[in-house]
């Protein structure tokens, strides 16, 4: 039920800013213009710009192209693109309502953080850029970690990915509503592992304490009741001493087969690299 | 009894014939779209030496490197670096390429849009395996004008647990 809302939000939104960032672009789009006219013959940093620039004015027609087709992902990456080549706030802004429209509110969250920080907007793309970081702040599930131990090389992982363990306590993880795996590893450890699912907005409390696996050592066995002295007992031990004998001989004949073979190997799961 | 003596033979047998050596080596990776001026970063190669400390100009040939696309957040490269014994004592030069795509960090010569340079004096011990973390989370925005040397009483190794420092007087754990 969610995308339906999402869609008619977003373009809502749309046909509500359309004109607002078009006139945003063709401001930028203008001063551009003003720039001295480039030279064919030997191209000039400027020359780059005003590529680089009409460039990104293309991928942001291609973006609101696929946004009106409802291709959200294709429309990401063409704003993405369009922002990446003109730096826009318009290109911006639409990245994060294609976010949102996509349920990826951490990062929706996060771009319109970034648009409010890096850019001057004028008042009412301000007011509704910080209206919608509001609402994708209260969407943000978080997860409060705490029970981390200070051991030698902790790692933490989220959904598969290494997450920065930093220093605060609880550590605080903003994710997407869904399901999530949160394991904590070190070695010689068990390790600690939560899975679960979160909704909008929740807070989860999670204690990851990662277990040290004990040492195997060997149990002392109770001393046996000494065996009855078989009459043939030295010839017993003659063949135990042969048979010790024989086996350290082959251990030998062995280890000198294998001396070229006994090299260290890679740590298993890590790349290895041969120098 | 037999048991053991045998287990024991070849233990001694298998660690006395070990001649070459490993670093467990953590590069700590920026998250993708990390900028660079205004570049955003996607991809990283890490290249090795152990015949240079040269970080002047491209490192040519059959050079050990891995290369990796950057994830959504930061992300821990996990390495073992194996040197044969002619390498174990000399020092091991590590070159990080920052690059806008996989492409460029792949393509002979490599493009990146900047670098990160290091040298470890001492990283390798007969038959060890050695440990070290670096940290190569913030391109600089510029190649460096000389490496970053790692002292190496900072590589861990013949010793368990967490320490300050993995020499005593001077003299490596491992050395002693």
């Amino acid at each position: 039920m969610n995308r339906p809302r999402f869609r008619s939000d977003f373009l809502a939104r749309a046909a509500l800013f359309g004109a607002l960032l078009a006139a945003l672009w063709t401001e930028s789009a203008t001063a551009h213009a003003q720039q001295p006219t480039p030279n064919p013959a030997s191209p000039t940093p400027a020359d780059d710009a005003a590529a680089r620039f009409a460039e990104g004015r293309a991928a942001y027609a291609r973006g609101l192209a696929a946004a009106d087709e409802v291709r959200w992902s294709d429309a990401l990456r063409e704003f993405e693109r369009a922002y990446e080549l003109a730096r826009v706030p318009s290109a911006l802004f639409n990245v994060a309502t294609t976010l949102r429209a996509l349920g990826r509110h951490v990062d929706a969250r996060d771009t319109l953080t970034r648009l409010l920080r890096d850019h001057e907007l004028d008042a009412e793309t301000q007011t509704e850029a910080a209206r919608l970081l509001r609402e994708e702040s209260t969407r943000v599930a978080r997860l409060r970690v705490s029970g981390l131990p200070a051991i030698e090389r902790l790692e933490l992982r989220l959904d598969g990915r290494v997450t920065p363990l930093g220093t605060e306590r609880p550590l605080e993880l903003s994710v997407d509503a869904g399901a999530h795996v949160l394991e904590a590893t070190a070695p010689a450890h068990d390790a600690a592992r939560w899975e679960g699912t979160l909704a909008d907005g929740a807070v989860e409390d999670v204690t990851l304490v990662p277990t040290p696996i004990p040492v195997q050592r060997p149990v002392p066995t109770a001393p046996s009741a000494p065996a009855p002295r078989a009459s043939g007992g030295s010839s017993a031990w003659i063949w135990v001493t042969l048979a010790v004998v024989v086996i350290a001989g082959a251990g030998v004949g062995v280890g000198f087969y294998l001396q070229d073979d006994a090299q260290l190997d890679a740590t298993p799961g890590r790349v290895a690299v041969n120098l | 009894m037999r048991r053991a003596l045998v287990a024991g033979l070849f233990a001694v047998l298998a660690s006395a014939c070990t001649e070459n050596a490993a670093l467990d080596l953590d590069v700590e990776l920026p998250a993708s779209g990390t900028p660079v001026g205004s570049t955003p970063i996607r991809a990283v190669t890490v290249q090795f030496a152990a015949d240079t400390t040269d970080f002047m100009s491209a490192w040519e040939g059959d050079i050990p490197q891995t290369t990796v696309e950057l994830g959504a957040t930061r992300q821990t490269l996990r390495l073992s670096v194996l040197a044969q014994p002619a390498q174990i004592t000399r020092p091991l030069a590590v070159r990080i390429l920052y690059c806008e795509t996989r492409a460029a960090c792949e393509s002979a010569p490599a493009d990146p849009r900047t670098e990160q340079h290091v040298v470890i004096p001492r990283a390798f011990y007969q038959g060890v395996v050695t440990r070290y973390r670096l940290d190569a989370a913030s391109p600089p925005a510029s190649p460096p004008s000389a490496p970053v040397e790692i002292d190496r009483c900072d590589i861990a190794g013949c010793r368990d647990g967490e320490m300050a420092t993995w020499c005593t007087d001077g003299i490596h754990l491992c050395d002693q």
